[in-house]
């Protein structure tokens, strides 16, 4: 069986004509790993992210998975690949949750969720930020896709349910989905990363496998 | 997904199309010349609407997730509403 190779983003640029948002950026993400990205507000994590999920063309760069490189015309292969967690809401606020996950493959653990199963005859707009964004991470994570970018997963969650959500990362990893993931809850983001990067001066840093060392070394954590 | 799609396309388009047959029909009053054109141009707006809407409320990325294609789908409903013409016109 053929080894699933990571994801890479290569010599990434993107600019908007008052601003230059990358200059050449360089991310791996690997199967079956968590990889964080971490960045001030402002620096293009979601900029970066949109760009490697198709949502967003960038100046130049290249992405590849396989050794097989996605071109920017073609988002077909890109959206057959990667599942795109963005940092709003994606849910529309007028439908059912069970109308919603009818929509997701019939195997998807919403259903059988006891999470869930009081929430299901809600409509989505009924629902607190928490369980609506756990209820789009576990649609999404439902989905038959490689990789996984999860835009600020944590933000205006209750500690109970952002532990269901890495709970729930941590068994997609075990699937051998690779996972990135951005967030400014740093206790979260560096208990649970394999490996980061930050995002500083428009390039990406590798951090080593102590992610949470090595931003309190480079001063980014007290 | 689907669905939903088409319910928002549909119900934007009823609304431009009524609005671009209103105020000519009041004026002109020809119906049989009106009416495809009002059709046409309430189904483009309502294209167009229902694109910027989605955008707005971050539902893309949902279809995207889904590989529903945007372009696709909203084209064949366009382009649905093109044939109400060809069997309303004969009528009027």
């Amino acid at each position: 069986m053929k080894q699933p190779q990571p994801l890479v983003l290569d010599s990434i640029f993107y600019s908007v004509p008052a601003l230059k948002i990358l200059s050449g950026a360089y991310l791996e993400i690997h199967p079956g790993k968590i990889s964080a990205l971490i960045g001030l507000n402002g620096s293009g994590k979601s900029t970066l992210l949109k760009i490697a999920a198709g949502q967003i063309k960038a100046s130049s760069g290249i992405t590849k998975m396989n050794g097989e490189r996605f071109y920017s015309k073609s988002l077909k292969k890109r959206f057959r690949s990667i599942g795109y967690l963005p940092q709003e809401s994606m849910l529309p606020g007028d439908v059912k949750v069970t109308n919603l996950t009818d929509c997701f493959p019939p195997e998807n653990s919403v259903r059988n969720d006891s999470f869930f199963k009081k929430l299901m005859n809600q409509k989505v707009k009924t629902l607190s930020g928490g369980e609506r964004r756990f209820l789009e991470i576990s649609l999404l994570f439902s989905l038959n896709r490689d990789y996984f970018l999860l835009d600020e997963p944590f933000s205006g969650v209750e500690p109970y349910i952002i532990e269901r959500i890495i709970d729930r990362i941590r068994t997609e990893t075990q699937r051998k989905r690779g996972v990135l993931l951005t967030d400014h809850m740093h206790r979260y983001v560096s208990d649970v990363a394999d490996d980061g990067y930050l995002l500083h001066n428009r390039q990406c840093y590798k951090l080593g496998n102590d992610v949470a060392g090595e931003l309190k070394k480079i001063g980014y954590l007290r | 997904m689907v669905r939903y799609l088409a319910k928002k396309y549909y119900v934007n388009s009823l609304v431009f199309f009524v609005g671009f047959i209103i105020f000519p029909y009041l004026t002109f009053g020809d119906l049989p010349y009106l009416f495809p054109r009002a059709v046409f141009l309430g189904s483009l707006a309502g294209s167009v609407y229902t694109w910027y809407d989605f955008r707005n409320r971050n539902l893309w990325p949902l279809f995207d997730n889904l590989r529903h294609s945007k372009f696709l789908l909203l084209g064949l409903m366009f382009l649905s509403l093109q044939l109400i013409p060809q069997i309303v016109n004969p009528f009027l």
